[in-house]
């Protein structure tokens, strides 16, 4: 190395000035990120696109890997979903009629441009969070595209989580079944409302927790459950997912059970994030 | 200058493996904890000086990028490196056992706190789910990479080796 003379900072003056910064990193953060988002979103300039190029890699290669091992099983799925086709013909047919009541309904009840009327944008997940604690992930979005703290995440039509940090160009969505999501829902039936709260312990069960549902209401197997009225940051009428096990409580005053989600959050790599902040309606 | 570029270098690339790559190899939703690996290693093959501030900055990292509290990983991972520092003398190249321990000990004890301050705190009692089902798996597949990793650090540092050896023979 050099023989030049440098500042020898002394190991222990090192430990002792990074730990009382960290303790007053970890104090700011509870009261606000004013000091840290900037730093959050140079940060996100340089680690967002290295993380879209891998990413976009690592979707090729199981792409590849996907072609050549499944043809056999898609063989077998052909045949049962022909099968299922035919079923599903004759059901739909049913359905289509529904479909037109249920129309006819909407516009009753001028639902119509709640829940289609929404613009939205598409955002590929990038990321997860790096932990195995939390169902957080990063998406390739973010405020350039106007994306805001609080907003809705959307996939095919059920609710996926909350935004819930933006940088530049990107942004973290907390899951419905990550330990902290609390979501109001409601029975889509009756209007009836509870609680849906995720939990670590359930993920290998794929339910979350449903909740503080009034006793005296009837509730069936498979219910669907949206997003309430009530909530002061989910959409009114998003599809969260379908009631399951429900029991009365040893309170006697609630019951709760288990939730299905409507969104398959294992393989999810497009998202939907829903331009609108349910406080500006 | 070299060695405080490779650990700013594996620190990205780590980051980067952790939350893209890993993503396709989760094991039963576990990832391994790549970026206390990489702290651990940095520890104990380069001194507790260079553990100290790559596990500081690597923790600030997963901090800044998570957007949760600012500072926890950062303050638990650098006590990491640092302790794992102390083995530095220890430590022979050719001893697989020491990294490994080291590795799972300081992951074991990471996580745990994780659960104590963000779980345990929040009246999640149940221990043994958390320890069976997140903690001990990722220890587990945490040591496995451990050894996978350790084994190209271990070829770089010998080829480094061997041309300081080459430059002191050629230079005499």
């Amino acid at each position: 190395m050099s023989n030049k003379p440098r500042i020898q900072i002394s190991q222990k003056f090192m430990l002792t000035m990074l730990t009382i910064l960290c303790v007053v990193l970890i104090g700011v953060s509870f009261f606000t990120d004013k000091l840290t988002a900037p730093v959050q979103n140079a940060l996100s300039y340089v680690i967002v696109p290295l993380q879209k190029g891998i990413n976009g890699v690592g979707l090729w290669l199981t792409d590849r890997a996907d072609y050549f091992s499944t043809i056999d099983e898609l063989r077998e799925e052909n045949a049962l979903l022909r099968e299922e086709l035919d079923e599903l013909k004759e059901k739909n047919l049913v359905l289509v009629q529904d479909q037109i009541e249920l129309n006819t309904l909407r516009q009753l009840y001028a639902l119509d441009d709640k829940i289609p009327g929404y613009t939205k944008v598409a955002a590929r997940v990038i990321g997860k969070g790096t932990g195995n604690w939390f169902s957080t992930f990063t998406i390739d979005k973010g405020s350039k595209d106007g994306i805001l703290v609080d907003m809705n995440v959307i996939c095919g039509n059920g609710l996926v989580g909350i935004v819930t940090d933006v940088t530049d160009n990107s942004a973290t969505v907390r899951s419905i079944i990550d330990e902290k999501s609390n979501v109001t829902g409601m029975l889509i039936t009756s209007s009836d409302t509870c609680n849906i709260r995720g939990d670590l312990e359930l993920m290998d069960s794929g339910y979350i927790h449903l909740e503080y549902l009034r006793k005296d209401v009837d509730i069936k197997e498979g219910e669907m459950i949206v997003t309430s009225n009530i909530s002061d940051k989910y959409l009114e009428g998003i599809l969260i997912g379908y009631a399951k096990n429900i029991s009365e409580d040893a309170n006697s005053l609630t019951q709760s059970g288990y939730l299905v989600p409507a969104v398959d959050f294992e393989h999810m790599t497009e998202v939907l994030v829903i331009l609108e902040l349910k406080k500006n309606k | 200058m070299k060695k405080f570029l490779f650990c700013f270098f594996s620190i990205i690339i780590t980051y980067i493996m952790q939350v893209s790559v890993f993503t396709y190899f989760e094991i039963a939703g576990v990832r391994p904890n790549l970026l206390l690996m990489i702290t651990c290693i940095i520890g104990f093959t380069m001194g507790s000086r260079y553990g100290l501030l790559t596990g500081f900055f690597a923790g600030l990292l997963v901090d800044l990028m998570a957007g949760s509290t600012v500072g926890f990983t950062a303050l638990v991972y650098m006590y990491a490196g640092n302790v794992n520092g102390f083995f530095y003398k220890d430590y022979v190249k050719e001893e697989i056992l020491l990294p490994m321990g080291l590795v799972a000990a300081s992951t074991f004890i990471y996580e745990f706190m994780y659960y104590i301050f963000y779980f345990l705190l929040q009246n999640k009692l149940r221990l043994s789910y958390y320890l069976v089902r997140i903690i001990l798996p990722e220890v587990i597949y945490t040591v496995v990479i451990t050894l996978i990793v350790y084994v190209f650090i271990y070829f770089i540092i010998r080829k480094v080796e061997q041309s300081k050896k080459r430059r002191t023979i050629t230079s005499a």
